[in-house]
């Protein structure tokens, strides 16, 4: 198609045959792969659902709290138990060998010494069209009925809708929203209208409000584009509340494994001097 | 800020009367890390805060010579950052050539000014998404100046702009009556305690993270890196920083098993210190 100045676009058809379609919508609900590593599959087997029992829950998701959860939760006495791989296709080999911070992997901890605590460090964007088939897949195999979820987030102070002036907010700042089950009041403010949560973390939230689990979300407004000390340091608060303060481990190097996380992240960024 | 219609395009009004894309522009600067220019009677200087870089690559400037007499210091697009201080650099250059005499510097800063506010106001161009701190010394004595990506620019006593320089511009305002008497080495521990303010209580200022430029009626601007930075630094190494604000927007609340509903949405609070983590390295 010629536009008015003269340059040639793509034309997009929208012409659709109808078993296409199935078709397109069949390989986003399998292209979400959820791999356990051999034992946890054999676990599995011997339970009568298939589902492993968890009583706590975190799910992280982005550079800021995986950086939190690497530093104050998982550091020690957590092992791979499984992982997400998302836009892959069945027969794609995938490993648990990329264990750096800035690697794109979404990898499932339990805690050696408290089984049913289990740890999702998600640092890849999974776009919404897979938030479906990633919830739906995880949840199927954790039985969370007594279980508390916490989800950690972050999003960028442009997004925040408010009568208060941006100049006026300190930013990071941490907001908070909960399904009715979780009896409890969150550390942090509930998030203001018209503000939402899009993406992986409502769809989580949505599933567990559906499913009468009790669980938390907490998001961090922040205004750099780069990973930085203050914005992860903002969950900080979380490491005393429930359920975090049952499965964290006590870093005595926090300083240093925050500081680590920040270079690899922005050694590589200079767009912005 | 909202996204909105009139955010597309910076020859947009918006019913309010603003350019959302020079709103926008101006966000850059604060991507970029913290940098705090001073003067006193005699010099000016700039300091830096320069990120963590790749071992592979050579380090990206953050305060760069113009001329014998007047240094930059960036935040913001590296590569408009390059491109102000060429077009710095030519105009410096051909003044001295026509005059044989260095540019004053309040024309240095408004011929960046003009230079900046054209792509403001063009359809398929865009504002330059850099601040400069520019530090000089002419007959009129030593000058700061700050430059916006909104084609403004500003004589300055002090400023510090880039990401948390908030407390940087805090620190500046409370000791501005001390600077203009300020010896310079008074003047340089000033200003690395400015740019302290806006680190992390975990994270001081090393030789490796700091850059230092000083101009003066006998000083060429001059500009000190890695270790040339270390005997500035030692001055004032050991000092007692100020307590480093809290995280906001947290309640002190602990979490109870309270029945009943939640608590109203609250405006933003800045939040009690947060929980201190035992036996943490400082």
């Amino acid at each position: 198609m010629a536009t008015f100045f003269g340059e040639i676009l793509p034309v997009i058809s929208r012409a659709v045959d109808d078993d296409e379609e199935e078709e397109s919508f069949e390989n986003l609900e399998t292209s979400v792969k959820l791999r356990w590593k051999k034992e946890i599959k054999e676990e599995l087997e011997l339970t009568k659902d298939e589902k492993l029992q968890v009583d706590a829950f975190v799910l992280a998701i982005g550079p800021a709290a995986t950086g939190f959860t690497q530093t104050y939760v998982t550091h020690k006495n957590y092992e791979v138990i499984g992982g997400l791989f998302c836009g892959m296709k069945e027969d794609d080999v995938n490993t648990f060998g990329q264990t750096s911070p800035t690697d794109k992997t979404c990898y499932i901890y339990r805690k050696c010494d408290y089984p049913s605590a289990l740890v999702c460090e998600c640092n890849y964007d999974v776009r919404p069209e897979y938030a479906h088939s990633f919830v739906n897949q995880l949840m199927s195999f954790l039985n969370l009925s007594e279980g508390h979820v916490v989800i950690l987030s972050s999003a960028f102070t442009s997004e925040y809708k408010s009568e208060i002036p941006t100049s006026d907010m300190n930013p990071p700042f941490l907001r908070a929203l909960k399904t009715t089950q979780f009896l409890g009041t969150p550390l942090a403010p509930y998030l203001e209208q018209p503000n939402v949560v899009t993406g992986l973390g409502a769809q989580v939230m949505t599933y567990c409000h559906i499913h009468k689990i009790k669980a938390l979300l907490y998001v961090c407004y922040t205004d750099t584009i780069h990973l930085d000390f203050a914005t992860m340091k903002t969950f900080q608060p979380l490491i005393e509340t429930t359920p975090i303060h049952l499965i964290r481990e006590k870093n005595t190097k926090a300083s240093e494994t925050l500081k680590k996380i920040v270079d690899l992240h922005t050694k590589h960024s200079t767009l912005y001097l | 800020m909202f996204r909105n219609q009139y955010d597309n395009d910076v020859t947009v009004w918006s019913p309010q009367g603003r350019i959302h894309q020079l709103e926008y522009a101006m966000e850059a600067v604060k991507q970029g890390s913290a940098t705090v220019g001073l003067k006193s009677k005699t010099h000016a200087i700039l300091v830096a805060l320069k990120r963590a870089s790749s071992e592979l690559a050579a380090h990206q400037k953050k305060i760069i010579p113009i001329d014998d007499h007047v240094g930059v210091s960036i935040a913001g697009l590296t590569a408009d950052a390059r491109l102000l201080s060429n077009f710095m650099r030519s105009e410096c250059l051909n003044s001295r050539y026509a005059y044989d005499s260095p540019l004053p510097v309040s024309r240095l800063v408004a011929a960046v000014g003009n230079k900046s506010q054209i792509p403001t106001q063009r359809y398929g161009r865009r504002p330059f998404g850099v601040g400069l701190l520019v530090a000089g010394y002419d007959d009129q004595g030593p000058h700061i100046y700050q430059t916006c990506p909104s084609a403004n620019y500003y004589d300055c006593k002090a400023m510090a702009i880039g990401a948390r320089s908030q407390s940087a511009r805090t620190y500046v305002e409370k000791h501005l009556d001390k600077f203009s008497e300020c010896s310079l080495e008074e003047l340089i521990k000033h200003g690395l305690r400015a740019l302290r303010e806006t680190l992390p209580q975990e994270v001081e200022l090393t030789t490796k993270n700091c850059s230092l430029g000083i101009v003066g009626k006998e000083t060429d601007f001059t500009i000190y890196d890695d270790e040339d930075v270390q005997k500035y630094l030692a001055m004032i190494e050991g000092e007692e920083r100020s307590r480093a604000p809290p995280p906001s927007g947290a309640d002190q609340a602990a979490m109870d098993t309270q029945e009943g509903e939640g608590q109203q949405p609250a405006d933003p609070q800045p939040a009690d210190p947060a929980v201190e983590e035992q036996g943490m390295e400082h």
